[in-house]
């Protein structure tokens, strides 16, 4: 546990630290954020597989943010965002299903994005970013269920990657498509999610500057 | 450029979804949990995953009653606690009609007919009884004392015994309730391990480590008797 929280520790540092000391080219860019409201829809990989049998599978679910971005050159922008979402969970084990109850996550991601396609302007339509972001996600939920039975509500370390199309020129609305991960288990003597591993989603939106 | 920045994030997108997944490690039971039905066939029985159990109480007049059902929630505690998957709640309920389950004291009036089938029972200090079909497929329901089958869904009658020398203590008595719940779980045998709560005669109220792996394997084998 207090491996896995020193990482998210790291991880966010240095991105704040990004975030906080922009280069030499973004001293000519404005200071203040853009911001940006996000809204998705996310698809999940099973949260947990259980040797006995279950597997625990998020359903699918809304999600949504906000995100500050910092221009720190003509292709680039760093970001800060926090996005929070809930989610169903069902429990599976053959041809069983059943309800596993309700499920909360919040992600504090700092990252950086880039423009790699299209982007005679950045206000140009078909103007393709890559996006990619560190941070912690803080998951909660049922604390009958695994994985919030042994200490939920941790911030586990977090990745994302993905790509954010500009959809119009005159308002800025974009379409993105983004890979959430998220390491869980391994934290806990108590713990039965012995093998730590990835949780993965998988998110389809919108995203809309403010 | 665009190309190859596409491919590199659609790479490692490709190696994050193939990334090795949350788990928890198999188990496997600590001490047969099976019915032994003779000696080559032997039976897994439990409720459907996700299911609500519903428990009635009988009366027998008294504090005992109150003792009884305070039992029956320290037991159905100490059981959801052995699972990670809320693969069963457990609640009680006010009438027979409702009931999956009866637990009464041998003193209270009967509320099933247990004369109906030559019936299995399982026991310590208490007796879970219930029947088994023919061709053993299926836990029967049990008529309600005075009324017929079709009107009940009751499984399993549990009897707990009021005889001090059997009970001298009520913590005593909550080892015994919590032993025949886990009979109605799906723990069909005993443990042979004395610190376990489904040894023949329990010293402790709540399911140790053994009997909690014991049903969390049991749950996920299939149940070759419908309940």
């Amino acid at each position: 546990m207090a491996h896995s929280n020193r990482s998210t520790e790291i991880a966010l540092a240095v991105v704040l630290t990004l975030a906080s000391a922009p280069s030499a080219s973004a001293q000519r860019s404005t200071r203040a954020p853009n911001w940006y409201a996000e809204a998705a829809v996310s698809i999940a990989r099973p949260l947990v597989e259980d040797g006995n049998g279950t597997t625990v599978r998020p359903g699918i679910s809304p999600v949504g943010g906000i995100t500050a971005g910092w221009l720190t050159g003509v292709r680039t922008m760093v970001t800060v965002g926090l996005q929070g979402g809930a989610f169903s969970l069902r429990l599976e084990d053959g041809g069983d299903s059943w309800n596993g109850g309700n499920a909360w996550q919040v992600d504090i991601m700092g990252g950086v994005e880039y423009q790699i396609a299209g982007c005679a302007e950045r206000s140009s339509r078909g103007c393709t970013s890559a996006r990619g972001a560190l941070g912690g996600t803080l998951l909660a939920g049922s604390d009958d269920v695994l994985p919030f039975r042994f200490g939920g509500g941790r911030l586990h370390p977090a990745g994302a990657l993905g790509v954010t199309v500009r959809l119009l020129e005159k308002r800025a609305l974009s379409a993105n498509l983004l890979a959430h991960a998220f390491r869980l288990g391994g934290s806990g003597a108590d713990n039965p999610i012995s093998t730590s591993g990835t949780a993965l989603q998988f998110r389809v939106g919108g995203r809309y500057g403010l | 450029m665009a190309y190859r920045g596409i491919s590199a994030a659609a790479l490692v997108l490709v190696l994050c979804a193939s990334c090795e997944l949350p788990t928890v490690p198999s188990e496997s039971p600590a001490y047969e949990p099976s019915l032994f039905v003779d000696f080559q066939t032997r039976l897994i029985y439990h409720w459907p995953l996700g299911r609500t159990i519903s428990i009635y109480t009988g009366i027998a007049g008294g504090s005992a009653d109150d003792d009884l059902r305070a039992a029956i929630l320290s037991a159905a505690a100490g059981w959801n606690r052995a699972v990670y998957y809320r693969e069963f709640d457990i609640r009680l309920v006010n009438s027979p009609l409702d009931a999956d389950v009866i637990f009464h004291l041998d003193v209270a009036p009967p509320i099933v007919d247990t004369n109906s089938c030559e019936g299995i029972l399982l026991g310590a200090g208490g007796v879970t009884y219930f029947c088994v079909d023919e061709g053993l497929t299926a836990i029967l329901s049990l008529p309600l004392a005075g009324s017929s089958s079709a009107q009940s869904r009751v499984k399993f009658d549990v009897t707990i015994s009021s005889d001090p020398l059997q009970v001298p203590t009520r913590e005593r008595f909550f080892g015994i309730v919590a032993h025949e719940m886990g009979h109605v779980l799906g723990i069909a045998s005993h443990s042979s391990d004395s610190a376990d709560l489904m040894f023949t005669a329990p010293s402790i109220s709540q399911p140790s480590a053994r009997d909690a792996r014991t049903l969390r394997w049991l749950l996920h084998q299939p149940s070759d008797l419908d309940l």
